[in-house]
């Protein structure tokens, strides 16, 4: 009986031994992915954010340069304008684009990893 | 022939085939919502560009094809503020909010929230906080509905009320997510082709000259001085800011708005349908600035405040001069779609709505909270079935009482509540490790005890503008109170979850270990929902 519980008790310590590395690993892959992630997405949300109320606290403290004309009726306050408009769209296309080369690839290894962690758990 | 036109019989034809069409559409649904899945969330089925259109088509509802067209062509330059600030709400959603919520999320915004969070009080506050929104939403949408009954159609404001209160009850009883979805996609189509021809014409009006289009607007206008810059509509620049602030950073917090990123079935199609969702409706903000200075040239302010004092008819004038005049027939048949879709426009918004706030109840307040979980798929859906009834006879029975009044402010109320409660709960929850259930209640409750105390002290309310104390001056200066109500809610936040949490409470770990796993969850969609089979 006591060499059963011993060599359960064995079972065990190994088992343990063999899916702490796992857990550890597949922590590691999340944590270097939301620090990959988080380092490109907040400074381009910040910055897409801080020009656009830039641009329209501008346009609306300075109502007399916004009358400048550019070209025949296009001023200042329209270029503004569309200048905020192409920043959402730049914004986007600079996230999408770095989404598939730099986060798309990571996203499915971790998802991966976390599919074969839970199915070595349900193996042991 | 005559009386069929001067009697808006074009109108009423083009009304009748647009809800034959979109009840035949609901027809064909209602065999493919099946399950509590098929109800709340298509069955997570959709493409990424049906998802994107119809996203789109909550962006393109009648505020913005109507309302905002008046307000360009009266005011010229503010009048886009609107548009822009809609658009920029799409940064944050596409950055830091879309893909998250697919991954974490099951059929309602709580339900991201209630996956770390997961007490009965912070479910209850968040839902409750997406039904205000809903509510608020829905009342300005079904008034406006009214309001433009009688200049789009030969029925008065009650009947207007009730046939898209009826309408939008009967898609989401029997189509559930698929009617509502299609409807508005349907809609979405249709008003984008609608804006692109009457931009054409318009533009071949001025031999598709800009600047003499633009010049002719200003020339005609009330304010020729400042009708191509900022100052004819806001008075008051932090009006102005606080107005932008709830619209960018609301838009990331309306639940109906969220719960159409649960239709795909993976992050990766919810980052698709946003950029689909995004160049569509670029695209058509930019057409309807155009068609209000059109509007401007080619009808002139005069009229279009003779039709309506808001300059909610602008597009509808233009439609008809562009077609030849005001009781001819190339005039009637453009004013006939312009104004069908007008109204698909409401329709497909608020059954949105309606379908996100029968989301709500079901699954959040009578699966999770009343039945803690056990409920069945078959009872979530026969009680959303019966959630619809009873919340929409209810928006309907309210906005019938309050038709009378000027309710726009509600919009700005549902933008700000969005971004002052939703939107802080959403982002800790998702980003910041130390959050808790405390600083989750805090940040609702905050945000819309200082939103809804402000707007009601507000001028939109209070005061000769107002809804009631006409002759007292306002206790809060501003209509939009975004400025102050978005930093407390965030600021409740943050400061209730540094004064109950401590990294030395052994309950911390099990924080973690749930934020971690929540992590994991958002990043890779391990343990996602996925979409169900055919």
């Amino acid at each position: 009986m006591e060499s059963i519980e011993l060599i359960d008790l064995e079972f065990r310590r190994l088992q343990a031994l063999k899916e702490q590395p796992q857990a550890v690993s597949l922590g590691r892959l999340t944590q270097q992915l939301a620090r990959q992630r988080n380092r490109f997405v907040w400074p381009l949300l910040i910055g897409s954010l801080a020009v656009y109320f830039g641009l329209l606290i501008a346009v609306l403290s300075l109502p007399g340069w916004m009358t400048t004309a550019i070209y025949g009726e296009m001023n200042l306050g329209l270029l503004a304008v569309c200048l905020q408009m192409a920043l959402t769209i730049g914004t986007f296309w600079a996230y999408c684009a770095w989404a598939a080369r730099r986060y798309d690839s990571g996203a499915a290894a971790l998802l991966v990893a976390a599919q074969s962690a839970a199915m070595e758990t349900d193996h042991a | 022939m005559h009386d069929f036109t001067t009697h808006g019989g074009f109108r009423v034809l083009a009304f009748v085939v647009f809800i034959g069409l979109s009840l035949t559409l609901t027809w064909w649904a209602s065999r493919r919502a099946q399950g509590a899945a098929g109800f709340f969330v298509a069955g997570r089925n959709l493409s990424a560009f049906q998802n994107g259109l119809a996203l789109s088509g909550d962006f393109m509802s009648a505020a913005s094809f109507l309302g905002v067209t008046g307000l360009v062509a009266l005011f010229g330059f503010d009048g886009m503020v609107y548009q822009v600030g809609f658009i920029a709400g799409w940064i944050m959603i596409m950055l830091v909010v879309a893909e998250p919520v697919r991954n974490c999320g099951k059929y309602t915004l709580s339900d991201v929230v209630a996956l770390r969070l997961g007490g009965r009080w912070v479910r209850g506050a968040t839902s409750g906080a997406s039904l205000l929104i809903a509510m608020a939403y829905l009342l300005a949408q079904l008034v406006g509905a009214g309001a433009l009954a009688s200049l789009l159609l030969p029925i008065g404001a009650n009947a207007a009320i009730l046939l898209i209160g009826v309408l939008m009850i009967a898609y989401v009883l029997f189509g559930g997510m698929v009617a509502a979805t299609y409807v508005q996609i349907v809609k979405a189509i249709l008003v984008w082709t609608a804006a692109a021809t009457l931009v054409l014409l318009a533009l071949s009006y001025f031999s598709f000259d800009l600047s003499a289009l633009f010049a002719k607007a200003r020339a005609g206008s009330l304010h020729p001085d400042k009708y191509l810059a900022p100052g004819a509509y806001f008075t008051n620049r932090f009006d102005a800011v606080s107005l932008t602030l709830a619209l960018a950073l609301g838009t990331a917090g309306l639940p109906h708005v969220m719960t159409r990123f649960y239709t795909v079935p993976s992050a990766v199609a919810a980052r698709k349908s946003a950029k689909i969702a995004l160049i569509v409706m670029t695209s058509f903000a930019v057409m309807v600035c155009l068609l209000g200075f059109a509007a401007a040239a080619i009808v002139g302010p005069k009229e279009i405040l003779a039709s309506n004092r808001s300059g909610n008819s602008a597009v509808t004038l233009l439609a008809a001069t562009l077609g030849g005049g005001a009781g001819s027939l190339g005039g009637e048949l453009l004013l006939a779609c312009v104004s069908a879709i007008a109204f698909a426009t409401i329709l497909a918004v608020v059954s949105g709505i309606m379908i996100s706030s029968a989301s709500a109840i079901a699954h959040d307040i009578f699966s999770n909270l009343v039945f803690a979980g056990r409920a069945q798929d078959r009872k979530q859906v026969r009680v959303a079935k019966i959630a619809t009834v009873v919340f929409g006879l209810l928006a309907v029975a309210l906005a019938l009482v309050v038709k009378s009044f000027n309710v726009a402010f509600l919009v700005g109320l549902a933008f700000a509540v969005a971004a002052s409660a939703n939107l802080p709960v959403i982002l800790y929850s998702l980003y910041w490790r130390r959050f808790n259930g405390s600083g989750a209640l805090a940040c609702v409750l905050v945000g819309i005890v200082a939103t809804v105390g402000l707007v009601l002290v507000g001028p939109a309310v209070m005061g000769p503008k107002g809804l009631i104390f006409l002759t007292t001056t306002p206790w809060f200066g501003l209509s939009n109170p975004g400025i102050v109500s978005i930093p407390c809610g965030f600021f409740a936040g943050w400061i209730a979850t540094v004064m109950t949490s401590s990294k030395r409470l052994p309950t911390d770990t099990r924080a973690d270990t749930s934020f971690d796993e929540q992590q994991l969850r958002m990043l890779s969609g391990y343990g996602a929902e996925s979409a169900s089979r055919h």
